[in-house]
């Protein structure tokens, strides 16, 4: 017999979404359980956060830059600008607060003024540049653990229960000792991030495998706008550990410069003030300039072209970015040296389908938090914020109502499932293998997309699926720590997810933002602002689409070229 | 050629292990060294006046440096925390402008004044670095006989490593004494670790533990005799020796040693110069093993039992 | 421009070992090895991973950021913990979990006394007045004293190597807790009783000062001298220790003798005891000491200006 936990509210993944939802679903009274696939707080890209965002309303020519910066350059206008308005509003009251009060220093200066990065749109830092994600995470960790809120750390739920019509909880593997059980909740929120290891390169770690849009595929939930796929472009290329860390294009504290871009012949390509004033996160620009190198033969997708902070004063970048610390320990200098760099498929727009007022889902009971929602592309405030809307609204609703039972057969399934590739032998591919073919067909994909690839690696995704997964085979069948079994788990969320990631491509007939098609190289904000939505139902996949409205910043063109426009 | 030092016995040299001070002194006289012992120094410490006050720490080895600096020259250490103090005030007097001042007019009263003029060395460099090997070599004359001799080094003259840099941890240099003396290096797991003492008289078991540990492997590497440059590193392994045994439930009596005591030794010094008799753990094995009875006077020297 | 690669020594291939031990099923610990090609600029994490991937093999490691942010890499490479994202990989590796942790699987240690210990501590700023709202009054001054403490990422190395730490039941929290403590200790905003913490909770005076924490610990903070050494002045406060008690008995020892007088400081630290009486027997045998030592010893000439100057110095 399996295991049941009993909870109001159950939040999946310990990034700035879940730990926040946590803790204001505790607020409010409802007895709340967290599951994390990884540390607490010390996993997910929420420990990558370099800066956080000031929002101000007191200067109207910042705001107005901020507001342009969000719709325009970093959600290219697929956000949700309601949604916009109020986290702009918890920015300003409630973030910066909430974590000052557990202890964060936010940098200041001598005479006790904030520090900020001086650019069109402001950022703060907690200590430098570099290190702001790691001590945010850690103050909220300590503070769920003073709480005594049950958190179950290293473990991966592997599926959304549900009782026909609404999800009551879900099941969990715990790898470190392989203990299987149920966590049945009146409200689960899903909190599993958007960047995941999910291509060869990727800022995305060794347990993000995109398990919440995997669950939210198998158990029928809305996904929007999974095509468009975030890739940065100044990170590290050697060693290959290295390759999240990420030489800043975007503004940088105590200088008004950012890192640069040079080709093969030492040419500079891209820097953001000269090319993208307006964006503090530049990536789908420097990704369109690279793509026109990489045309010409003067950089490759995974190299032969350098970035760097030479053309500033070393003591600068000591004083404040983290990162100088990479040029020491390479033995370089960083006044004068230039690493080479890499693409890494990097942060998700899309994701589960929600209504942002509430972080609802299209399913009753399922919550999504954070990077793992469609309608805003996140970042750690934000992402704090989802955790906010979601851990209340359960909360509230979980307080109201009763408990739905869950279906013990499902339970069953999922069990048999989990169990099922605890199979030793020699006689079949090993799980990492399917991992790295998955991360392998993505990476070829790419960033430059047409009808007949997305096409080739539906094909091949569907061949790792039919041939490869059957066939899998671990070394050992012990249930502590077992690599090759979360290795075998991964593969079949991975697989759900790319599927998912490429037929939403494939429904997108224009090229948008980090998205780019070849034989729609066109942005189309009349047909294509829109939600992309698609959704499995009995093995059968649906699609539709839903309008975004523009009620505070509407697009300038409702077409236009797609390497003439800068968003 | 005559070399003249300051010289900074510490407290230790002066009471518990006062057999350091009567060595370092006869080993120095043999070499031709002249350590001009500091008049009425006070204290680097230890751990203790930096756990109470650093103006305080900073103070009394200011003080110290200040009286050296009147000699003109270098000043030799030879307990591996007093070293370490001492290196450390100097570093920071030297680079810290407004600590300088404050250590100065605390020193004005007696009419010192710290100026940062010299540098602070343990004496196990003095004979490895400033006489070298050559002139060490030369002057042996009761080789070890390859006597199994485990170096343990103590903390505070390898660590940390913003005095010391990154390989202060393997310094060889008593390994290299041991094998000029003739003697045999034992290699065991203990050699740069801690001894335990600043610990001792707050929980006794956790120290002789530490070093407990620390002989057993020596002794289960071969050792005879365990040679250390810190006498509080020598405290604790002979005083507390019989303890560790009691814990351990496994006699070990293996004598310890100072480098100057080992020096002594093979450079022809009496046992009575070098004040073997005083320790815990009687050092008759080792004696016997470089033949001291025969060169000297035909006769193992009377030790207590 | 310059190039990027500027190693040209780098070997062609790098030897693993790999400890391999699942407390489930083996009796006792194996190693496996493995030779796996060198990549430019390779990290040791870069070889495990290419054991795992490339290699498929399954056994258990753990990391989570590869940049040196999340702390949850460290192993010990040939002996010594090194966060394995972070350290270049040595052309013979051998690689185990790190010591004095329970081991879950293969590289994979338990982080869960840490944890325990940790909260223990309130590690959080502990506010008794009303937090003033956003951004609260604060300079960089202020909390300039614990800028290297900000940058820990509880990789555990120096827990793994603290010798006092290894002693069963110490009762000592050791370096990453006392630097988790003293960085709460150094905010202004903190009014916990972080002196009452760290001399008894934390029993910061059980601390060596061996400087093995800080010989391994990746980022390079000053443990001793900017955690360690500020938290014992504040436990010094706590004059029921015996740690604070030894460190008075030594200071008063040496103002009123000029030097310090061991027997009297271990008599004042510790009390007439069963261990310290058979030790000063054993000493006063061999001439080390006389066994009135503790109650009387001569001052020496200068003792007077020593005092004079001490209570000038440590009154600024
Ligand atoms: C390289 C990089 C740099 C960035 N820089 C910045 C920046 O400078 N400023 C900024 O504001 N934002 C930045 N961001 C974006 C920001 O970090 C994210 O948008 C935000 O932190 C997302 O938080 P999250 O909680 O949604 O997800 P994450 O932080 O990714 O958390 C996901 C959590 O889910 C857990 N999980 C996954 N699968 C499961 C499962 N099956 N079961 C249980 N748990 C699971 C994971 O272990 C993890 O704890 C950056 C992102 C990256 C990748
Ligand atoms: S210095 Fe103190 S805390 Fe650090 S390792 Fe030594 S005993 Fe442990
Ligand atoms: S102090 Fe250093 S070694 Fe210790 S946990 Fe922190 S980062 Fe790691
Ligand atoms: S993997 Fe995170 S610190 Fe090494």
């Amino acid at each position: 017999m399996v295991d049941v936990l009993e909870t109001d509210v159950l939040v999946i993944g310990g990034g700035a979404a879940g730990t926040n939802a946590v803790l204001k679903a505790a607020d409010r009274g409802a007895k709340v359980t967290m599951v994390v696939k990884g540390l607490l707080g010390k996993s997910g890209c929420s420990i990558f956060a370099a800066f956080t965002p000031y929002f101000q309303k007191t200067d109207e020519e910042i705001r107005r830059n901020r507001w342009r910066f969000m719709i325009r350059y970093y959600n290219h206008y697929l956000a949700d600008q309601e949604y916009c308005a109020r986290m702009e509003d918890y920015m300003c009251t409630e973030f910066y607060p909430d974590l000052e009060r557990l202890g964060v220093y936010w940098r200041r200066d001598a005479e006790g003024r904030l520090e900020m990065v001086q650019a069109r749109t402001r950022s703060l830092v907690a200590h430098k540049q570099g290190a702001t994600g790691p001590i945010l995470m850690d103050k909220r960790r300590r503070e769920i653990f003073r709480r005594g809120i049950p958190v179950y750390e290293e473990c991966a739920v592997t599926s959304l229960l549900t009782n026909g019509e609404r999800v009551v909880g879900a099941t969990v593997l715990d790898y470190r000792r392989g203990r299987f059980f149920v966590i049945h909740a009146k409200n689960t929120i899903l909190a599993t991030g958007h960047s995941d290891y999910l291509a060869t390169r990727a800022t995305g770690t060794r347990e993000q495998s995109a398990d919440g849009i995997a669950m939210a595929v198998r158990t029928g939930a809305e996904l929007a706008n999974l095509e468009i796929q975030w890739w940065h472009v100044s990170d590290v290329l050697e060693p290959k550990s290295w390759m999240r860390y990420h030489l800043y294009p975007n503004p940088l504290m105590g200088t008004l410069e950012t890192s640069r871009l040079y080709n093969s012949q030492g040419e500079m390509f891209y820097e953001q003030k000269t090319h993208s004033p307006g964006a503090a996160a530049p990536y789908t620009e420097q990704l369109r300039r690279l793509a026109l190198e990489v045309a010409a033969g003067r950089a490759r997708w995974d190299g032969g072209y350098h970035s760097g902070y030479d053309h500033i004063r070393a003591e600068t970048i000591n004083t404040y970015q983290h990162q100088a610390k990479v040029w020491s320990k390479l033995g370089l200098d960083v006044g004068k040296d230039r690493i080479e760099c890499g693409i890494t498929w990097h942060m998700r727009h899309g994701g589960l389908n929600v209504n942002a007022e509430r972080m609802e889902t299209s399913l009753p009971g399922l919550y999504a938090a954070g990077g793992v929602g469609c309608h805003y592309l996140g970042g750690f405030g934000p992402a704090s914020f989802d955790g906010k809307v979601a851990g209340e609204a359960a909360a509230d609703d979980a307080l109201a109502s009763g408990r739905k039972p869950f279906s013990q057969e499902a339970v069953a399934v999922e069990e048999k499932r989990v169990f099922g590739f605890l199979r030793a032998g020699s006689d079949g591919p090993r799980p990492i293998q399917a991992k790295l073919r998955i991360r392998q067909i993505m990476w070829d994909l790419g960033y430059v997309k047409n009808e007949r690839n997305m096409q080739a690696a539906l094909a091949a995704l569907q061949a790792v699926r039919e041939e490869t997964v059957p066939r899998l085979r671990l070394q050992s069948t012990t249930r502590n720590w077992n690599t090759g079994w979360m290795d075998a788990l991964d593969a079949c969320a991975m697989l759900d997810a790319c599927e998912a990631t490429v037929r939403s491509g494939l429904n997108r007939k224009e090229s948008r933002g980090p998205f780019y098609r070849e034989d729609y190289p066109y942005v189309d904000n009349e047909n294509w602002m829109c939600r992309n939505i698609v959704k499995r139902m009995n093995g059968e996949w649906q699609s539709r689409t839903q309008p975004i409205q523009a009620p505070y910043l509407p697009p300038e063109k409702s077409r236009e070229p797609f390497f003439e426009a800068d968003y | 050629m005559k070399r003249t030092y300051a010289y900074f016995p510490g407290c230790s040299a002066k009471s518990t292990c006062s057999e350091l001070d009567l060595s370092t002194h006869a080993v120095a006289a043999l070499f031709d060294v002249s350590l001009i012992e500091l008049e009425n120094p006070g204290c680097t410490g230890a751990r203790e006046f930096r756990a109470i006050s650093e103006q305080l720490h900073l103070t009394a080895n200011g003080r110290i440096l200040a009286l050296a600096e009147r000699n003109g020259c270098d000043l030799v250490a030879v307990c591996d925390t007093c070293l370490l103090n001492l290196t450390e005030t100097n570093r920071r007097l030297k680079e810290d402008s407004e600590a300088r001042d404050a250590v100065n007019r605390a020193l004005a009263a007696e009419g010192l004044v710290y100026r940062g003029a010299i540098e602070v060395k343990h004496f196990l460099w003095v004979l490895t670095e400033d006489l070298g090997e050559e002139s060490l070599r030369a002057r042996v004359v009761r080789p070890l006989r390859s006597l199994r001799a485990a170096p343990f080094y103590g903390c505070h003259i390898q660590r940390p490593k913003s005095i010391y840099g990154e390989d202060g941890e393997d310094a060889p240099a008593l390994d290299r004494l041991i094998n000029v003396l003739g003697g045999e290096v034992v290699r065991y797991a203990g050699a740069s670790k801690c001894c335990g003492f600043h610990v001792v008289n707050v929980d006794q078991k956790i120290a002789v533990r530490m070093s407990g540990s620390h002989l057993g492997n020596a002794v289960a590497g071969g050792a005879q005799c365990v040679v250390t440059p810190c006498p509080l590193c020598h405290t604790v392994f002979d005083a507390y020796q019989p303890s560790m045994e009691r814990q351990s439930r496994d006699p070990q009596a293996t004598p310890i040693l100072h480098v100057s005591q080992l020096v002594g030794l093979a450079i022809g010094l009496s046992t009575e110069a070098l004040g073997l008799s005083r320790h815990v753990v009687g050092c008759a094995d080792v004696l016997a093993h470089i033949g001291y009875s025969r060169d000297r006077t035909g006769a193992l020297p009377q030790l207590p039992a | 421009m310059s190039p990027s690669l500027k190693q040209t020594t780098e070997p062609d291939k790098v030897r693993l070992r790999i400890y391999r031990f699942d407390p489930a099923i083996d009796r006792a610990p194996r190693y496996d090895s493995y030779e796996v090609p060198h990549t430019p600029r390779m990290r040791i994490m870069d070889a495990l991973d290419y054991v795992h991937e490339t290699l498929a093999v399954d056994f258990g490691y753990r990391w989570l950021c590869g940049s040196k942010k999340c702390g949850t890499c460290a192993v010990n490479v040939n002996g010594s913990p090194k966060l394995a994202c972070w350290e270049e990989a040595q052309p013979e590796m051998t690689i185990e979990p790190m010591d004095n942790m329970t081991v879950i699987r293969d590289l994979v240690t338990s982080r869960d006394p840490y944890e325990a210990f940790l909260a223990k501590l309130q590690p959080l700023v502990i506010r008794k007045r009303e937090y003033s709202g956003f951004p609260e009054p604060l300079t960089e001054a202020d909390v300039a004293s614990a800028v290297h403490l900000r940058d820990c990422i509880q990789c555990l190395a120096c827990q793994s190597v603290c010798p006092v730490l290894q002693q069963p039941d110490s009762g000592f929290a050791g370096p990453a807790l006392l630097v988790a403590l003293s960085e709460l200790s150094q905010d202004p905003r903190d009014e916990g009783d972080r002196a009452k913490m760290a001399a008894k909770e934390a029993q910061v005076f059980k601390c060596v000062s061996c400087y093995e924490c800080e010989r391994v610990c990746p980022v390079e903070i000053p443990i001793v001298g900017e955690a360690i050494e500020p938290l014992k002045r504040l436990a010094y406060r706590e004059k029921s220790t015996p740690g604070a008690r030894r460190a008075g008995a030594f200071l008063d020892s040496v103002k009123k003798l000029g030097y310090v007088n061991p027997s009297e400081v271990a008599l004042k630290t510790q009390g007439i005891t069963w261990n310290g009486l058979r030790l000063a027997f054993r000493m006063a045998l061999r001439g080390k000491i006389r066994l009135t030592d503790a109650l009387f010893k001569r001052p020496s000439p200068g003792a007077e200006t020593i005092k004079t100057t001490y209570d000038a110095g440590e009154s600024r």
